[in-house]
């Protein structure tokens, strides 16, 4: 029965996250490694802190190890440069990342 | 009084034509200066301009190609705007341009609008790149994870990149066609890949008689890949989505081994298709046969025939069958039934139980 209730949900999420991808426009910016600096601080992002942790896999984000930072109006998302996590970075990552 | 006026000018005319001269110069600078800087932003709004219209140029692609995956092509953004971005040592960037692009945007079509910085010292063909198979990407790799193991959805989007790259070299450019060669040459299913997309393959394979144009990778593959999705989204169990991506694995290698045969059944009399299935069976190992709309209903008649034939010519009672089934949009986006067949003539293809 819980596993019934549970796919149900996924299944509403699934079409309620494309219902609202289509609606999104993303703005790519591709920034050199010698502007990160910039960008955080434009964004008002303390790495230092260690607060930010990879949107795919959890691990913490610092200046040195940063590939990708995700705004979306308030939310901050970052991703870090493993290859795995660059590979899962997509256009619709903002639907999937945790 | 005025011809002492009239005089005086006539007298320091010269110099007037040299001040005013002197002055035009100096007010020709910021125009040169403004001319020069709507040159150079001219051409990096083309160079950005580029990069915005490979993207568009994918999902039209996809949506030309991949008429079964309508369904998530539709659901992605059908464009992107690209705000900054680095060519050679240049910065290009029009922020002007990008606001003015948000906000009607925002407006008109109510969208939201996110941004994505992206920090990596690329070079301009490896941007175009990026965004080619990022887009592939959203399309193909986030959706198969349940069916294909990495490397094949990996290859998989590779292969649509650089595919997509061939066709379309006038808007992404020589270097970046390379750029993607390269990139695929490495996949590690290039070759299944390469063979499914072939006509050759098509060709051996399909048990109707030509004509038969269309490639069975995006014809046949991509619509069972969809349709065993769509089975087991919900499933979260481990074990079962490593056989089903066993199962997959193998029944692609077996199609681009010429192992399956596969028909495709349409308004023709069914014993005409049988006939064709009887000519070939003892060449393939299997049949797959291909229905959709009112002719899923043939199916049922398909497999008792075809199993009475493996009965009486290969004395195989039980043949290993599976049914890939469900509704995928149309042209027109509205859903049609798929049914697709396979039948086996011994269990190599491992079953769930």
């Amino acid at each position: 029965m819980a596993s019934k209730e549970n796919s149900r949900v996924e299944v509403k999420n699934v079409r309620s996250a494309y219902g609202s991808l289509c609606r999104l426009l993303p703005v790519i910016s591709f920034a050199r490694r010698s502007d990160i600096d910039k960008y955080l601080k434009m964004y008002n992002v303390n790495l230092e802190s260690g607060k930010f942790r990879c949107a795919i896999c959890g691990d913490v984000v610092t200046r040195e190890n940063i590939y990708a930072l995700i705004v979306n109006g308030p939310s901050i998302k970052v991703i870090c440069n493993k290859p795995s996590c660059q590979a899962r970075l997509t256009i619709n990552t903002p639907y999937y990342a945790r | 009084m005025l011809d002492k006026i009239l005089e005086f000018i006539e007298h320091q005319l010269p110099y007037l034509r040299d001040v005013i001269s002197y002055l035009l110069g100096l007010a020709s600078l910021p125009l040169v200066k403004f001319l020069w800087t709507t040159i150079k932003n001219w051409f990096a709004l083309r160079d950005l301009k580029r990069l915005e219209k490979s993207y568009s140029s994918v999902i039209k692609f996809a949506k030309r190609n991949l008429l079964e995956l309508g369904f998530l092509v539709n659901k992605l953004p059908d464009e992107i705007v690209v705000e900054i971005a680095y060519k050679d040592d240049r910065a290009l960037f029009s922020k002007f341009r990008s606001y003015l692009k948000k906000n009607i945007i925002k407006k008109i079509k109510r969208k939201e609008c996110f941004n994505i910085i992206v920090f990596s010292d690329m070079s301009y063909d490896e941007q175009i790149a990026f965004i080619i198979q990022k887009a592939f990407e959203s399309i193909i790799s986030y959706e198969y994870e349940k069916v294909l193991g990495i490397d094949f959805r990996e290859s998989l989007v590779l292969y649509y990149s650089y595919k997509f790259a061939f066709l379309c070299e006038k808007i992404v450019g020589q270097n970046v066609v390379h750029l993607l060669e390269r990139k695929f040459n490495k996949a590690k299913f290039k070759d299944i890949i390469l063979k499914l997309d072939s006509k050759e393959l098509e060709e051996r394979v399909t048990l109707n008689p030509p004509p038969e144009v269309r490639p069975l990778l995006d014809r046949v593959i991509i619509p069972i890949i969809e349709l065993k999705n769509n089975e087991i989204r919900n499933v979260n169990d481990l074990s079962a989505i490593e056989l089903t991506r066993k199962k997959m694995h193998d029944l692609l290698n077996k199609i681009s081994e010429e192992r399956i045969g596969i028909i495709f059944i349409g308004i023709k009399n069914p014993d005409e298709y049988l006939h064709y299935i009887k000519e070939r069976i003892d060449e393939f190992e299997g049949i797959l046969i291909c229905t959709r709309g009112k002719f899923t209903n043939l199916c049922e008649y398909f497999i008792k025939e075809i199993g009475s034939i493996f009965w009486k010519e290969l004395n195989i009672s039980r043949p290993y069958v599976e049914i890939f089934e469900g509704d995928l949009p149309s042209e027109a986006n509205k859903p049609v039934h798929y049914r697709y067949v396979l039948i086996f003539k011994q269990d190599t293809i491992k079953t769930d139980g």
